[in-house]
């Protein structure tokens, strides 16, 4: 297993430097020269060259892919254009409000999509099945965006009842521990803090978490379905073992196995869709930021974030693949697997 | 499937090969289930609508959709404008109407770019394998590990703005996906029984690939396809609404959220109408894609 | 009786019409004897067992009365707490009837603690006595096993074991063999002749191999598409089958003694459900068919021991609902 763990993260390495080839070719090749932009219309040849210079543009390309090479492995991705600070701690004082809002926008997918999938796959061609799978159906075709900027029509403005932008009241803002207020709060004990942090936290989950609540739950049905008519389900319900335990522990622990990879994939797909959710939101993440350093040619922090969220998704999809063994026992992790 | 050695091949398979060389058959097969799934047709009637819609718009549009009124901004729903008006006093309706057109514009030809690159590199993978499969696919899971409306964003920042760059962003990021399906069905394919047969009958490679291999990887071509429709709709609003996709003057659905949502509280109906466009055509193709899926696999439709 | 069951018909619903897979099909089972079901896929023998079970999805008539109480009135609930208890059942198909992701400890001491009032240390002491009883070699270690590391032969008898683990009185084995090799085959049904003797339970053989219920049936039904068609004690059906299809089954048994160069076949295939033939639904594949057979269905008439559907023997018409 731990050979298999190490043999797979080594395959990483050529995908992520496959990753930093594309970034820095579109980014560096490809793009228009970021000083007009940075420096402004009317800046003067002489200030461009220097800001040029400075910052490594007029050094040849395989140098200039060095140093960004060396930079991933010493932590110096170099400084924002604009804010002169190192694009590491760019990235790492807003990449907590990012992870709090991913991580439970996953954990409200999986829970509500397993349950409806569950549900509809049983109660197939039922009333529940059809309501269950519109509602999915919906989920998969809403714009996330347009999804949290209803939501916030509806339940900020006309209701009333949820927060709608920023992570928290200032006045309550805890103290920098973990970056997760929901722990920061709780770690100090502030419970009017935690509840204004999770009230500000319900509207983003539900716009961000809605897609792939709904790819989960058309994965778990179409796999529920595929289980539930297998011998082994015969066999259990043969032996008289009570419904809902043939339903759990028979038929959901197997349709699982597929259920994980979906899953997987998804926090990729999280990821890129709280570039969007953040933007409606207002929310201090790393997406929104990128979307702004994108339109002012901040190429530095760009490339810093991309490349850290593809190191995000590669290591989740090796994750995938460890607990494949654990649902699935004809897993076995040889030598010879490729 | 048990492998079967060339010599082994009976009359049946050769026969099989022979038959299989009519793949419209199996389309008909395909086209005449479709229409039994009312969900499918729904999505198709939707479809055609959005069609009519895109190319009448013109006639249709009660405005010149880009004309500014400043003394008749923020207009709510009324029988003058049935949408309101947004900041700059132009009617909604209308732009919601030109909207459809580069909307679909952008989502048909990105995926026709995505189709065309993804299909001729599965199929250069799947067929020989070796060094080319290994290449061509590092490359497509290289392009999977970076999420797709990040690399679209990142694409859009090296390529500028505005509808053909979008188009090519969009189309570029899809590709992989069919890439990756294109090789799957043909590995699955190749060591079919009646495909050895062609080789034994003496095909060629050319002739082998596109008579036999690609018929049969085109409907599960055609399914992606369409629901890669919606996908590309869906991420030319979100590259509208971060304001990197189709610029003004052109009326884009996204580009519209996107400049209206400052006035979220103040005039929500602004915010409205556009979206519920995207959500319409998301679905419609996506209704379309699904009834297709459980046309070709019976299994799913169970 | 253990088991009676009367005018039992199963119908199934899709959108191209209604399949009667088993219709009118009356039978009983005495305690401690070994019932065979014989026919051929199609015939409605697997389905007659699963509806007896109460597992089939398809819509079931009739009285199924097991020990004086008809199990078509129980609840669900009341049918989960005999199913693997009074009534359990083997399938055909080892290699899938054992879920791939629990250990074969989890799966035999599942059915053991669902139906008896055992602790966990108990249930497991219990599981193990009865893989060695299914003849497993050094059970307490292979109970560890996940079924994918067993053979086919093996799991069969984890089966076996899980079905017999409650002591019921009554077994249904569905084709328990078919999917072996034939040498374990004849092990399988060894074991299964031997522990029958043991727990004195009554056994409901479903099989279409005519040379296993020669070897251990005491009574045997032949069944066509969803009739019965014969019915008989064993020795008497081999001596003297009576129905044509009966004959042509036992036909088809190659037989070491005769020099015969092919192997006889019944003409002809089982007729779709959704398209019989009027009359007798045998009428096209048999070889002593007359007119009044393509007319009209043959009654089951009994005389003593046995019965049959001809007209070859009879004239008496069944009545249909």
């Amino acid at each position: 297993m731990l050979r298999y763990v190490l043999k797979r993260l080594l395959q990483v390495i050529p995908v992520l430097i496959g990753v930093s080839i594309i970034v820095f070719t579109i980014l560096r090749v490809f793009s228009p020269d970021p000083a007009p932009v940075v420096l402004g219309q009317h800046a003067t040849a002489e200030a461009v060259t220097e800001w040029r210079n400075a910052n490594g543009l007029n050094d040849p390309l395989p140098i200039q892919y060095f140093n960004f090479i060396k930079g991933i492995f010493t932590g110096d991705l170099g400084t924002s254009y604009y804010t002169k600070k190192p694009v590491l701690d760019e990235i790492t004082s807003r990449f907590p409000a990012t992870i709090e809002l991913a991580v439970l926008a996953t954990i409200f997918a999986s829970i509500f999509g397993i349950l409806i999938g569950v549900v509809t796959a049983v109660k197939k061609n039922s009333i529940w099945d059809n309501l269950g799978m519109f509602f999915a159906l919906i989920g998969v075709s809403i714009p996330i965006f347009w999804l949290g900027i209803m939501l916030i029509i509806v339940f900020s403005g006309t209701l009333g009842w949820l927060p709608s932008g920023q992570r928290i009241d200032p006045l309550l803002r805890p103290n920098k521990i973990t970056g997760l207020y929901l722990i920061d709060t709780l770690l100090k004990g502030d419970l009017r803090a935690f509840k204004d942090a999770a009230l500000h936290l319900v509207l983003p989950v539900c716009a961000l978490g809605m897609y792939s609540m709904a790819i989960i739950a058309r994965m778990t049905r179409s796999s529920m379905l595929e289980t539930l008519n297998q011998d082994y389900i015969r066999t259990a319900r043969a032996k008289g073992v009570i419904k809902n335990r043939v339903i759990i522990h028979h038929a959901l622990r197997n349709a699982l196995i597929p259920i994980v990879t979906v899953i997987g994939l998804q926090l990729g797909a999280l990821l890129g869709g709280s570039v969007l959710t953040e933007t409606v939101f207002s929310w201090p993440g790393i997406g929104s930021y990128t979307v702004n350093c994108i339109l002012k040619s901040d190429f530095p922090v760009v490339q810093g974030v991309v490349m850290l969220i593809a190191i995000i998704f590669v290591l989740m999809n090796l994750l995938v693949d460890i607990i494949y063994a654990f649902l699935d026992p004809r897993i076995k992790y040889s030598k010879k697997e490729g | 499937m048990e492998k079967k050695d060339n010599a082994t091949l009976s009359a049946n398979d050769i026969q099989a090969a022979a038959v299989l060389e009519k793949p419209e058959s199996q389309l008909l097969e395909m086209w005449r289930t479709l229409l039994e799934n009312k969900a499918a047709v729904l999505g198709l009637v939707i479809i055609v609508f959005l069609i009519f819609i895109a190319v009448f718009g013109r006639f249709l549009m009660p405005y010149e959709p880009n004309a500014a009124d400043m003394t008749n901004t923020f207009a709510k729903p009324s029988a003058e404008h049935w949408f309101g008006t947004d900041q700059q006093g132009r009617d909604i309706f209308s732009r919601v109407i030109d909207g459809t057109k580069i909307s679909l514009r952008v989502g048909l030809s990105a995926v026709a770019i995505a189709l065309s690159v993804g299909t001729v590199l599965g199929a250069l993978a799947g067929y020989y394998g070796g060094k080319i499969d290994t290449i061509i696919m590092r490359i497509m899971d290289i392009m999977l590990s970076i999420p797709s409306i990040l690399l679209a964003i990142t694409f859009m920042a090296a390529l500028g703005k505005g509808i053909d760059k979008a188009i090519i962003a969009i189309g570029l990021v899809s590709i992989p996906e069919y890439a990756r399906i294109v090789r799957g069905s043909i590995l699955s394919i190749k060591e079919n029984d009646y495909v050895q047969a062609a080789k034994v009958i003496g095909n060629k490679d050319s002739v082998i690939i596109f008579k036999h291999i690609l018929p049969n990887v085109l409907s599960s071509l055609i399914v992606r396809a369409t629901l890669g429709i919606s996908m590309a709709v869906l991420d030319t609003a979100a590259l509208g609404f971060l304001g990197l996709g189709v610029q003004p003057p052109y009326a884009e659905w996204g580009d519209m959220l996107g400049r209206s949502r400052g006035f979220i509280f103040s005039a929500p109906h602004t915010l409205i109408f556009p979206g519920l466009a995207i959500t319409i055509t998301v679905l419609a193709f996506n209704l379309l894609g699904d009834g297709l899926r459980d046309a070709i696999d019976p299994k799913s439709r169970k | 009786m253990l088991l009676e069951v009367k005018n039992l018909t199963t119908k199934f619903k899709s959108k191209k019409g209604t399949t009667t897979a088993v219709n009118q099909v009356s039978f009983h089972v005495n305690e401690g004897e070994i019932l065979a079901i014989v026919g051929e896929s199609g015939s409605g023998k697997s389905v007659t067992s699963l509806s007896i079970m109460g597992l089939t999805p398809g819509e079931v008539s009739g009285e199924i009365i097991f020990k004086g109480e008809d199990l078509k009135q129980k609840s669900d609930k009341e049918m989960q707490k005999i199913r693997g208890d009074k009534i359990s059942m083997i399938f055909q198909e080892p290699m899938t009837s054992l879920n791939p992701v629990h250990r074969i400890k989890d799966q035999l001491m599942e059915t053991i603690l669902t139906h008896m009032d055992m602790n966990k240390e108990e249930a497991l002491k219990r599981a193990i006595t009865m893989l060695d009883l299914v003849g497993i070699p050094s059970p307490e270690k292979r109970i560890n096993d996940y079924p994918h590391q067993m053979s086919g032969g093996m799991r069969q008898r984890v089966m076996i074991a899980m079905a017999l683990s409650c002591r019921p009185e009554l077994l249904i084995a569905d084709e328990p063999t078919t999917a072996l090799d034939v040498t374990i085959q004849a092990q399988i049904m060894e074991l299964l002749y031997r522990l029958r003797q043991k727990f004195n339970m009554a056994v409901m053989l479903i099989t279409h191999d005519l040379g296993v219920v020669a070897e251990s049936a005491d009574r045997v039904i032949v069944m066509y598409c969803g009739r019965i068609v014969e019915e008989a004690p064993v020795i008497e059906l081999f001596e003297t089958p009576k129905h044509p299809y009966t004959r042509g089954l036992l036909d088809s048994i190659p037989k070491i003694d005769e020099d015969k160069d092919r192997l006889f076949m019944i003409d002809g295939m089982v007729p779709n459900p959704l398209h019989m033939p009027k009359g007798c639904t045998f009428s096209d594949r048999c070889d002593k068919c007359m007119d009044i057979c393509r007319q009209m269905m043959p009654a089951l008439v009994t005389d003593g021991n046995r019965s049959v559907r001809c007209f070859l023997y009879h004239n008496e018409v069944e009545v249909s609902e």
